[in-house]
């Protein structure tokens, strides 16, 4: 049964790490990773110090030929401890590095004192019970008559480092204002809440070492000893509780991921490879309208065309006018890379620059202000981009009939980990998930008409980009769209001391 | 949803508290048969199960008002940490575990055999002779144990110590794979683990060393064990158990085979292997117990391993023998003397 447990840790790590490719990942693989070994370790202690009924056997082993397997394997009582001080340790280090991580921003200094205990004190407990050290203090007076306190003690040691963790995570949490990100934060936490729960079963509650079975105090609690099947059945249904628990809230979180419309890694590798691509392409396209320009103007000074055939040459006009700024708008998209980043006290002030570029709509349009950082940004550029997701808003509207009553577009700015945060939400149409998941790459769109060659987001988040940001979005059809622009704070030498 | 997560987590804290602090109140007591309950560990070896496994056979336990629960353990340190814990009333100890009682962790009820079982063992090929061979090599043991006991009182009768070689701690069953493997130079191991690389090394391994060399210089106790607190809760339980015991090693001397049957069956092993075992003891009766117990060889044997673990380095026990040697017990079941709170004879 336990070994069922671990089959089905190893597979969500697998997954989360496969499907996750992100720094974080690796801590959450580690939490996996330091609980597996574990198991894996109690279970051997458990096979080659006996101590259990047939029955619990049965739980433990599946079958006998298993447990002789085992009981057989040429594991000393030293490897045995350091696998299980090695699971512990990387548990250990993995929870408060990944809560480290998470709860982010601090100042540089402290967020790499806090990385380093982070570290440092797993491998320091580690060293600590290493056998080969343990055998050093393990025989003197002190420790022999206080070995079960000192145990305990390490065992409380275990639960506050543990609580640790979570509190700042659980402090982090409460912090956040982006629904999404609050939403995939969320299980990320029930999940460190599941594994410190298993972590507390097995090792908290497990003896602190195994190398040294001359001592008689080596167990502490009847952990070891399940004789009563029921007591060994509940130890392992809870086991399986909290590891399951723990895969539903990692299964929701990478749902909340897939859902959310971001780039990935292969949609950016795509704009990257694109972007040359593109501006060869309308170079080229650029030089055939402006051919067909000419002539059509030529064809309009000829005074034999029938009137039918004059409107005929300036609708053609009109639509070469119309692609010849397409392919400029087109060209400019990917060509952007000359920005120019000033420190802006008050970013309000480019809400307000958007503002004016949008011009004149029916559409009301609701601006709050919570907070203002200063960030690093190219004015124009920005106010360009967040026109761009106010005017995306507006056609949304549009679409689907609008502007009605309640239809409005409103413009949030607000501080959110370290970033300003530039929030668009609209009363729109709405996006379907699928579209969703498309709505960066080059020349998608819902709406494909004259006007609009789905260029807007991909420009958005170039711009967003280019200022060491990102854009996110959450829709829903026929409610409406939330686009964040996060652009990060910025903090100046001085201030960060 | 949400709530149901909410309470069942709560649930699963709550049963692990109770079952990380002091366990459920389900296990011991009395059975719904009227029989009181005793759990018991037993070895995997011939010595510590066969009395065991006859007495599940033959009745002799429930004939006293006793159901066992039996857990089964690889070796003495696990075991007394159970009794120790509370899990197991009674356990079997071998004599490499006798600093336990020294350190006032269990006491002795019932003397089970004097052990012929242990063995050092050593790689044909690696040219050692004795045990000054064995010097610089690995030796595997389980420590605490009567496989370490050996050894350790073999290599100071050749004027050696444990640093003159290195000891390195497996389990039982490790231990055979590392010295067939070829990790470890030798073992000091018991039947039927003993026997059980001989056969699998067929010719690669040799005895080096036999305790069956040494009964002049040293007798080496099997006991059955308990604690204060439940010995002095029910004497009359502990001397009932006492004397269903002693008929099943007086059963067993009369039906070796039989007995070797019955221990294969509790264990799970081929009976060839347990018939090898059959010599590897002086198993005791309750006449030849009584007769020891009389004249005071009995005494002799324990105070002799008391002062070999008195002595030993790292020993951190100090209570007397007549703390831990339960005496009192062994003469009422023995020899029918009954001391003031011992038991009722039936």
């Amino acid at each position: 049964m336990l070994f069922a447990l671990t089959g089905l840790l190893a597979t969500m790590m697998v997954l989360f790490v496969v499907q996750n490719r992100r720094p974080v990942s690796v801590l959450v693989g580690g939490l996996y990773l330091g609980l597996i070994v574990i198991i894996l370790a109690y279970i051997l202690v458990w096979i080659k110090y006996g101590g259990a009924t047939g029955t619990v056997d049965l739980m433990l082993c599946l079958t006998r030929g298993i447990k002789r397997w085992l009981l057989y394997l040429p594991v000393s009582a030293s490897a045995l401890s350091r696998m299980l001080l090695l699971g512990k340790s990387l548990f250990l280090a993995s929870v408060m590095l990944l809560a480290v991580a998470l709860s982010g921003p601090r100042r540089p200094w402290v967020q790499g004192l806090l990385f380093a205990l982070g570290a440092l004190l797993p491998a320091a407990h580690y060293g600590a019970l290493h056998p080969a050290v343990y055998q050093l203090y393990a025989g003197t007076a002190f420790f022999r008559a206080h070995q079960m306190q000192l145990f305990d003690l390490v065992r409380v040691l275990y639960l506050l480092w543990l609580a640790a963790g979570l509190a700042m995570l659980v402090y982090q949490y409460k912090k956040l204002r982006i629904a999404w990100v609050k939403k995939s934060f969320y299980y990320i936490l029930l999940l460190v809440c599941y594994l410190n729960f298993l972590f507390v079963l097995f090792a908290v509650l497990g003896p602190i070492q195994v190398s040294d079975t001359t001592s008689v105090y080596y167990v502490h609690s009847n952990f070891l000893y399940r004789q009563n099947p029921w007591g060994c059945a509940l130890f392992v249904l809870c086991g399986f509780f909290f590891a399951g628990s723990g895969s539903q809230a990692l299964w929701k979180y990478l749902e909340v991921c897939r859902s959310i419309g971001r780039p990935d890694v292969s949609i950016s590798k795509r704009l990257r490879d694109s972007n040359t691509s593109v501006r060869m392409f309308t170079h080229g396209m650029k030089n055939q309208f402006l051919v067909m320009r000419s002539i059509l103007s030529e064809m309009q000074r000829d005074p034999d065309l029938c009137a039918r055939q004059r409107q005929q040459v300036e609708e053609l006009s009109a639509l070469t006018r119309n692609m010849l700024l397409r392919m400029e708008e087109l060209r400019n998209v990917f060509r952007t890379n000359a920005m120019v980043l000033v420190p802006v006290e008050h970013p309000a002030q480019i809400v307000e620059m958007a503002r004016e570029l949008l011009g004149g709509t029916a559409v009301p349009i609701r601006v709050e202000c919570a907070g203002e950082r200063p960030v690093l940004a190219d004015r124009q550029h920005l106010a360009e981009a967040l026109c761009s997701v106010m005017t995306n808003g507006v056609d949304a509207i549009a679409a689907k009939g609008g502007p009605g009553p309640d239809d409005r577009i409103e413009v949030r700015l607000y501080e959110n980990r370290g970033s300003m945060v530039f929030e668009v939400k609209d009363t729109g149409e709405g996006i379907d998930k699928k579209a969703l998941r498309r709505i960066f790459e080059p020349f998608y769109t819902s709406r494909n008409t004259k006007s609009n060659w789905g260029m807007g987001l991909t420009y958005v988040q170039q711009i967003v980009r280019g200022h060491y940001g990102e854009v996110s979005i959450e829709s829903q059809v026929g409610q409406g769209t939330t686009l964040y622009l996060s652009i990060p704070v910025y903090t100046s030498a001085k201030e960060e001391g | 949803m949400k709530k149901g997560i909410i309470a069942l987590s709560v649930l699963c804290i709550a049963i692990l508290l109770v079952e990380g602090l002091g366990g459920l109140p389900w296990s011991g007591g009395r059975r719904q048969t009227g029989l009181e309950l005793i759990r018991v560990g037993y070895h995997t070896n011939y010595g510590g199960s066969s009395a065991m496994a006859v007495g599940q056979a033959q009745g002799y336990f429930e004939q006293e008002g006793l159901q066992l629960e039996l857990v089964s353990f690889n070796s003495g340190p696990p075991a007394i940490a159970a009794l120790m814990a509370g899990d197991v009333d009674v356990c079997f100890l071998g004599h490499g575990a006798t600093y336990f009682l020294l350190e006032g962790c269990a006491d002795v009820i019932a003397v089970e055999s004097l052990s012929n079982a242990e063995q050092i063992l050593v790689r044909a090929d690696a040219g050692v002779e004795d045990m000054a061979g064995l010097r610089g090599m690995t030796l595997a043991t389980p420590f605490g144990t009567s496989g370490e006991n050996f050894a350790e009182m073999v290599l100071a009768l050749y004027g050696m110590d444990r640093q003159d070689l290195e000891m390195v701690n497996y389990d039982v069953a490790g231990a055979v794979t590392a010295f067939l493997n070829g990790t470890v130079d030798a073992v000091s191991l018991w039947a039927p683990y003993t026997t059980e690389i001989l056969t699998r090394a067929s010719g690669r391994a040799q005895v080096l060393e036999d305790c069956r060399d040494f009964r002049d210089q040293f007798a080496l106790p099997m006991s059955w064990v308990s604690t204060d607190a439940f010995i002095d809760a029910d004497p009359d339980r502990t001397v009932r158990f006492v004397r269903a015991l002693y008929r099943c090693l007086d059963w067993r001397a009369e039906h070796p085979e039989e007995s070797a049957r019955l221990a294969a069956g509790l264990l799970g092993m081929g009976q060839d292997e347990l018939l090898s075992s059959l010599d590897t003891a002086e198993w005791l009766t309750s006449e030849s117990a009584a007769l020891y117990l009389q004249d005071g060889r009995m005494e002799q044997w324990y105070a002799a391993q008391h002062r070999f673990f008195e002595d030993k380095e790292g020993s951190g026990g100090s209570v007397p023998m007549e703390d831990y040697m339960r005496f009192e017990i062994l003469r009422a079941v023995l020899l029918g003397q009954e001391e003031e709170g011992t038991c009722s004879s039936r």
